[in-house]
């Protein structure tokens, strides 16, 4: 099956005051019609910028598309006109945020920004269409009494309850993409469970692809098909979801997994973590990004940054030693 | 009566207004003051408001003049209403005339023989609040001269926001070198010396209300510029705006659907001040005598009037007692307008 998005080489920058900052180096992957993606790295590996740049909603104007392509259904979003773009945003591909309390305006109640879509991208419609299709919709999403709730206002909502409305937005048009940026790291627990499961099975009944960005693993475990994990700003492994959790290849990767508490860790031992913090992207060390945090770092990382190698069928790795360090790693 | 549909926060917002006593009873009283002097042509006129002649009744307040042949007198200018009464009274024919309270408009000059104005209030007169230097009522010049100034308060404030809002949020909106460019310009826009200007200006033409109004909105808009910036930048930074334009909404949409509703409570906690504030500027121009032209009743010729007639005391000490009243009530009514939109008086702990 053809991919309904494909990135290629997708290079963003921002002009800072201190010079150009190149945040994402050469992004590649592409997403099946109806499958899952999980994007996981730290804080400032890329991750929310990516997804932000296949909106072309980076902040004006310092943040630059440098090149690459991302096309959507054979059509390269990067080189749309700004009013074809907004054609495409919350139409074909729309996006839910992390803030559910801050994402949803103040001053205006649901109806109206759950009809704001349809406004916008389907302006033939009557208030009446409207007013039955934000029913269904506040119905699909799981939100009790819709009809009640069409005329309150954000505060009269609970976060959770929030949360479903920003989805039900996002789901208004019936995109092609749904991308879930960081959607239940704002909720607690209990929340979190019942959002993933509300976006795995609206995923399933409108056969839509979902981008996930989280730092949680927990969660990329739970909805995605395929993970691709980031770090500075590039892919440092590519896998489907069950091989990355049995077996990861990226000594990044393996820290990031180890750091997670597990059921059969000595209790009250120190959680291993990965040393060091995310290199300041200005000065990226030449060779490998990860060289000064990787337990397994050798002369040779220090040289050249290593290639985004194919390790199997499905799978990738950016690391020099991935081969002689498999039987090493775990 | 139906309510209408109100959401509870601007529903809590009206009780707070309520609430505060002194900004909510200055409300009413200023708005009902508002609404009387559109009707002013009733309560003070030289022309009557019924007149009962010959079986017929006549209604000369409104429309075209009725000549004085109109009630068997024998000139063809506008009835003296006032000596058309006297005359009827005398006659006692059972034709009638009723006037106003204050039967006396803003530019006709009352003179007697060997009484020279301006003359003391007196109640038998009907010069309720007495005469100007040229026998001209006080009170009839009170009155006119409010509905001008609040009329052009009003006007000059709705320009003044239409243009001061849309820029500023342009300004937060766009930021980068569009901020920039604009704030520059409005640093030397608002160094220009609005008082030079309007002297230039009426030196080489006699101003009229809408070049006064061109003047004062050409430096007006200009404060409501830094307030709505900043405000803009601060919602732009909200997640909403990122949100709505990842729905596909566009620029101008986001504006005016999103951004200037999230502001509206510094637009309207703005205005009450804005409008005293105008009251002010045309006040102490037609003072200086830069104002409206020569016959048009104001506050501010009244005040230069009064000021030069001392002993006259009843001239300066109306339009002074009025502009105070006028004043304290306007903001009286912004206090509480602030007071009822602060955020943090929402959120009471019980």
């Amino acid at each position: 099956m053809a991919p309904i998005l494909e990135v290629k080489d997708l290079r963003v920058r921002f002009d800072t005051e201190a010079g150009p900052v190149r945040v994402v180096r050469g992004v590649d992957f592409e997403l099946e019609k109806g499958k899952t993606l999980g994007i996981v790295g730290e804080s400032g590996s890329g991750k929310s910028v990516t997804s932000l740049a296949i909106m072309r909603l980076l902040p004006r104007p310092s943040g630059v598309i440098e090149g690459g392509s991302v096309s959507l259904d054979g059509t390269d979003l990067t080189k749309l006109a700004p009013s074809e773009m907004r054609r495409f945003r919350g139409n074909r591909v729309s996006m839910v945020f992390q803030e559910p309390m801050t994402a949803l305006n103040p001053v205006q109640t649901i109806r109206r920004q759950l009809g704001e879509s349809y406004v916008l991208h389907h302006p033939s419609m009557t208030p009446g269409d409207i007013e039955t299709a934000s029913i269904n919709l506040l119905e699909e999403v799981g939100i009790p009494a819709p009809e009640k709730r069409l005329d309150e206002y954000p505060h009269q909502l609970s976060g959770g309850m929030r949360q479903r409305v920003m989805i039900a937005i996002a789901l208004a048009c019936r995109p092609d993409i749904l991308i879930a940026d960081e959607p239940t790291t704002a909720l607690d627990v209990t929340i979190q469970a019942q959002i993933l499961s509300l976006i795995k099975r609206l995923q399933k009944e409108h056969g839509m692809a979902v981008i996930f960005i989280t730092h949680d693993l927990g969660v990329i475990a739970e909805v995605c098909d395929e993970v691709i994990v980031m770090y500075a700003g590039r892919v440092v492994e590519r896998r489907p979801v069950n091989d990355l959790f049995k077996k990861p290849r990226h000594p990044y990767t393996k820290g990031l997994l180890e750091s997670i508490p597990r059921l059969d860790t000595e209790p009250k031992t120190m959680l291993p973590t990965i040393e060091g913090m995310v290199p300041d992207f200005s000065s990226l060390p030449e060779g490998c990004s990860f060289q000064n945090r990787c337990p397994h770092c050798v002369e040779d990382c220090k040289a050249a940054m290593p290639e985004l190698d194919r390790l199997d069928e499905i799978g990738f790795s950016r690391c020099i030693r991935t081969e002689e360090l498999h039987e090493e790693i775990r | 009566m139906t309510t209408l549909p109100l959401d509870p926060l601007t529903r809590k917002k009206i009780h707070r207004f309520r609430s505060i006593k002194r900004g909510y009873y200055s409300a009413i009283f200023l708005a009902a003051a508002i609404l009387l002097s559109f009707g002013a042509e009733l309560f003070v006129n030289s022309r009557a408001l019924i007149v009962r002649y010959e079986g017929r009744f006549h209604f000369p307040t409104y429309g075209s003049i009725l000549p004085g042949t109109t009630f068997g007198l024998d000139y063809r200018y506008e009835t003296k209403y006032r000596e058309l009464k006297r005359k009827f009274k005398a006659e006692g024919r059972g034709n009638w005339v009723l006037l106003p309270p204050a039967p006396y408009n803003a530019y006709e000059n009352d003179l007697t023989e060997g009484i020279y104005p301006p003359t003391a209030p007196d109640a038998g007169s009907g010069h309720w609040l007495g005469t100007d230097s040229t026998g001209r009522d006080v009170l009839a010049r009170l009155v006119y001269g409010f509905r001008t100034a609040i009329v052009f308060s009003i006007l000059l404030l709705l320009c003044n926001y239409t243009i001061g809002v849309t820029i500023g949020c342009a300004m937060g909106y766009f930021g980068g070198k569009f901020d920039l460019f604009f704030q520059r310009i409005i640093e030397i826009w608002a160094n220009v010396p609005f008082l030079y200007i309007i002297i230039i200006v009426a030196s080489i033409m006699i101003p009229n209300f809408f070049t006064l109004m061109m003047i004062m909105l050409f430096f007006g808009w200009i404060q409501m510029t830094w307030y709505m910036r900043t405000a803009t930048y601060k919602q732009k930074s909200r997640e909403y705006v990122l949100a709505a334009r990842a729905m596909g909404a566009s620029d101008p949409y986001i504006i005016f659907q999103h951004i200037i509703p999230n502001t509206i409570s510094i637009i309207v906690t703005f205005m009450p001040f804005s409008i005293s504030s105008g009251v002010v500027v045309l006040t102490s121009l037609d003072y200086l005598g830069f104002g409206l032209p020569a016959p048009t009743p104001s506050w501010g010729e009244l005040l230069r009037q009064g000021t030069s007639n001392l002993d006259a005391l009843w001239i300066v000490s109306s339009v002074v007692v009025s502009m105070i009243l006028l004043l304290t009530m306007v903001t009286f009514v912004g206090e509480a307008v602030r007071e009822a939109f602060d955020p943090k008086k929402h959120t009471v702990y019980e």
